[in-house]
């Protein structure tokens, strides 16, 4: 099977190639069977492509060990779900599932265009093969740095068995996360296709958006989803208690999920008034270049990481991408300069225009001063010479101001008019959310002063924010569903389905702003008042942290097929009452790969919006024995107040997106 | 209908000022002078374990606790948290440190982030000039301005009635 698959990827070289060219001349010379042959060769490689990636598979679950990349990160007693997962395990691995995406997308697109009349869809699957093209060399092998993962071993060796999985990513998250990543970024390529492909045949309107749209919300949906798993595992896994540190390669993930929606929003501008189309071309190519250089910070090395698992010498390639890339769409966008100008003018500065330039001001600078951040150690230890690490601390100052800046966008941005903002519009729109948001605001504040305690500043702002964008949400809900059901003679909730039904574009959106909201006030909790408490403690001996008691009654120790835990027992009291027990506990697995022997198995405690969460130290691999010894066990617990209101504000904004991604598409998109 | 409304708005305000309290409710937990000196020192500096990027607090390897058992050690034989926090980076290199306080060259990481807010403001904010004079000299007699969002839908349902009316 290996080498069917090698012969799929070789192949596949000819067939990208084959429908680049026939792609290139049928859209030039209007000659259809040109066109026709180069969608063909697209579907050809994605079926090579499935060929090949199959043929990986087949060997993770036969346990072919003479396959270099299956010894590497898989054994004979990894579990049959992470032997599958091992796919993306590692660089070799990875690349070979991002270019079977790219193929999947690419033959997705013809498919879903095969009636199209125009060349929009032909145009943007040259750009798609281009990519595919990229990631086909990379995946042969034969540029230094990467190996084909369907290479076998050297001299016909076959090992006796596998080195295994890194065990971090030996857990139901991993499962999900990492495709969902991918397919969020390499989701990505499409609407940056039909950009280039629209410029390339000159067809600059609204026709590119539309076609792109329903991609753009998918891939930004995904990545929302792909972005939260990554910080639900950071949360369970990696035993500090947190879900976002500002790590190299979360950053990596958000710069472009906060550049694809700055894209969600101006393109409204562009459908609406016909304005902003170079800025739009210019936003979706730099969300699209972000994807890359995110996979170039991330696995070229240059800086390290608690989720780079997969370092190698390929960044290189990534930057010379990028800039290839980049210089042609700037060329592009030279060639087609003057059909850029927009016919239509702003005419009022306090407009819904305005406010849509003012969300994507703060949003792409957000993403420049994470990439500054993110790119801190490399330029002091140029300067210095000194690789300085950038504290968590650092980013979560300088976000703040443009965070709440952005939080205030998400409520005035739905009620402002289009055009202009007039006073009896502001009055009318503005003056409610305004006021309960002070409301709430000030409440909180003197309730805190009440109790003794000094609030920061922004945790009012926060508050006051929240409270504003909220009313002014529901506020726009209450008085469209009043409208429809007044209109229609039925009752209030049915207006609300009936106004939903009508625009769920808009009124999903909507939800999706109640989610983040939720989002703001769970990180504003759970970042800005989580308590931790260590303590090194044997059998019988009790800790505390905000009112709870924490027992060590017990030990255990649980054997499991590739790995045994070892943990302790700990009953759990609250003032007094008895809230049942913990299992904290640490991993030893028999093979780990590169990673680590033993790992982290924190125990967490949902108790309503807040979490109890306990992670161990350390400990023999026979934990009972240890501890009925009277050894002492290395226990942190944290108290992370609101921080499930953080998961519940990204599933309603799961739920919002998935409305808006249901509206019908216009004539002529997919 | 106003009630509910109402009732809404002040169950919105009060959910956001209980949680918020009830975040902010916890007691903070009294430290001896030795206690918050060492608290002061372990989140300070990161641990070299290996893992990336976690204080001596956060991390729970052994080395950590080895590194915690030496901090304790040092303060109680006097050393300020300075001088170890000094001895620390000095054996273990400054990516080591957990603080990046505003001082020397540091102070281009935290003025950049401004700098790059205001520059795009006035980027942002030169374009909106430039097209609203453009507008102005263009038509003098602006169109009449949309009202409000509710105007929005005002139009949509009347629509949707007229098409429903032509189709019967």
């Amino acid at each position: 099977m290996a080498e069917l698959g090698q012969a799929a990827i070789w192949l596949s070289v000819f067939s990208c190639l084959w429908a680049l060219m026939m792609l290139w001349m049928g859209v030039h010379h209007s000659n259809y069977n040109a066109v026709i042959s180069g969608r063909k060769g697209i579907l050809a490689t994605f079926a090579l492509i499935t060929l090949a990636t199959g043929a990986l598979i087949y060997g993770f679950v036969t346990n072919d060990f003479s396959m270099r990349y299956v010894v590497e990160v898989s054994s004979y007693d990894q579990p049959l779900m992470y032997k599958v997962t091992a796919l993306w395990g590692r660089m070799s691995g990875s690349l070979l599932f991002w270019l079977w995406l790219v193929t999947l997308f690419g033959a997705l697109v013809v498919w879903t265009n095969r009636r199209a009349t125009d060349h929009l869809a032909d145009y943007a699957l040259i750009p798609m093969a281009i990519v595919q093209l990229f990631f086909i060399i990379l995946v042969t092998g034969l540029v230094e740095g990467v190996y084909n993962p369907l290479d076998r071993l050297p001299n016909g060796a076959v090992a006796r068995d596998g080195a295994g999985m890194n065990p971090l990513l030996q857990t139901p998250s991993m499962v999900f996360h990492p495709p969902a990543l991918y397919v969020g970024f390499v989701s990505l390529t499409v609407p940056f296709a039909f950009a280039v492909g629209a410029l390339a045949a000159g067809k600059i309107g609204s026709e590119w958006i539309n076609r792109s749209r329903r991609w753009m919300m998918a891939s930004w949906l995904v990545l929302t989803v792909g972005i939260t798993l990554g910080g639900n595992w950071a949360y369970r896994e990696l035993g500090w208690g947190g879900y976002w540190a500002w790590d190299p390669v979360e950053n990596a993930s958000f710069m472009p999920w906060l550049l694809g929606t700055a894209y969600l929003h101006s393109v409204m501008i562009q459908e609406k008034r016909n304005m902003l189309k170079l800025w739009n071309l210019i936003l979706i190519t730099l969300a699209f270049e972000f994807t890359l250089l995110g996979t170039f910070i991330t696995r070229s090395g240059i800086i390290t990481s608690v989720h780079a698992f997969a370092q190698s010498d390929i960044g290189g390639y990534f930057l010379g991408f990028i800039c290839l890339s980049t210089l042609g769409v700037l060329g592009l966008l030279a060639y087609r300069w003057n059909d850029l100008k927009s016919p239509n003018r702003l005419e009022s500065l306090l407009s819904r225009e305005s406010a849509f330039l003012l969300n994507n001001w703060m949003l792409v600078g957000l993403t420049l001063i994470i990439l500054w951040g993110t790119l801190w150690p490399i330029i002091t230890e140029q300067v210095t010479g000194e690789k300085a690490a950038v504290p968590e601390e650092f980013f979560n100052q300088v976000v703040i101001i443009p965070g709440l800046l952005l939080l205030l966008l998400t409520g005035a941005g739905p009620i402002i008019s289009w055009k202009k903002l007039t006073p009896s519009n502001f009055k009318r729109m503005f003056a409610k959310p305004i006021v309960c948001g002070v409301i709430g605001g000030i409440l909180t504040w003197a309730y805190l002063a009440w109790k003794g305690h000094t609030t920061p500043i922004y945790s009012t702002l926060c508050v006051f924010a929240s409270v504003f964008v909220l009313v002014a949400i529901f506020d726009e809900f209450y008085r469209g569903s009043k409208l429809r059901a007044k209109r229609s003679e039925t009752s209030l909730f049915d207006g609300l389905g009936q106004l939903i039904q009508r625009n769920k574009r808009r009124y999903g959106g909507y939800i999706v702003h109640i989610g983040i909201v939720i989002v703001y006030v769970g990180i504003l909790g759970s970042k800005g008042y989580f308590l931790l408490e260590s303590k090194g403690l044997q059998l019988g001996e009790s800790m505390e942290i905000d009112n709870y008691t924490l027992t060590m009654q017990d030990a255990f120790q649980e054997e499991h097929p590739n790995f045994s835990l070892g943990g302790v027992v700990f009953a759990v009291e609250k003032d007094g009452k008895s809230m049942g027990t913990m299992r904290p506990a640490r991993g030893f697995y028999h093979k780990a790969g590169q990673g680590e022997q033993d790992t982290i198995e924190s125990s967490i405690r949902h108790l309503g919006l807040n979490d109890l969460y306990i992670a161990l130290g350390p400990l023999p691999q026979n934990v009972p024995a240890h501890v009925d010894s009277g050894g002492i066990v290395s226990v942190q617990v944290y108290h992370n107040p609101l921080v499930n209101v953080v998961w519940f504000g990204v599933a309603i904004m799961m739920i919002g997106g998935l409305v808006a991604i249901c509206e019908k598409p216009v004539k002529g998109e997919v | 209908m106003k009630n509910c409304y109402i009732v809404l708005i002040i169950l919105i305000c009060f959910s956001f000022f209980i949680a918020v309290a009830a975040a902010q409710e916890q007691t903070p937990t009294t430290n001896p002078s030795l206690e918050s000196n060492l608290d002061q020192l372990m989140t300070s500096v990161y641990c070299y374990c290996g893992c990336v990027r976690e204080t001596i607090k956060q991390c729970v390897c052994g080395v950590a606790q080895g590194i915690e058992t030496d901090f304790r050690t040092r303060l109680i034989a006097g050393e300020t948290v300075q001088q170890i926090q000094a001895d620390y980076l000095a054996s273990h290199g400054t990516q080591f440190s957990a603080l990046m306080p505003a001082k020397g060259f540091n102070i281009v990481a935290y003025a950049m982030p401004a700098v790059i807010i205001v520059l795009l403001g006035v980027i942002v904010f030169l374009v909106l000039r430039s097209k609203r004079k453009a507008v102005l000299a263009k038509s003098p007699v602006t169109t009449e301005p949309q009202d409000s969002a509710s105007a929005d839908q005002y139009q949509q349902i009347e629509d949707e009635l007229e098409r429903h009316k032509r189709q019967r």
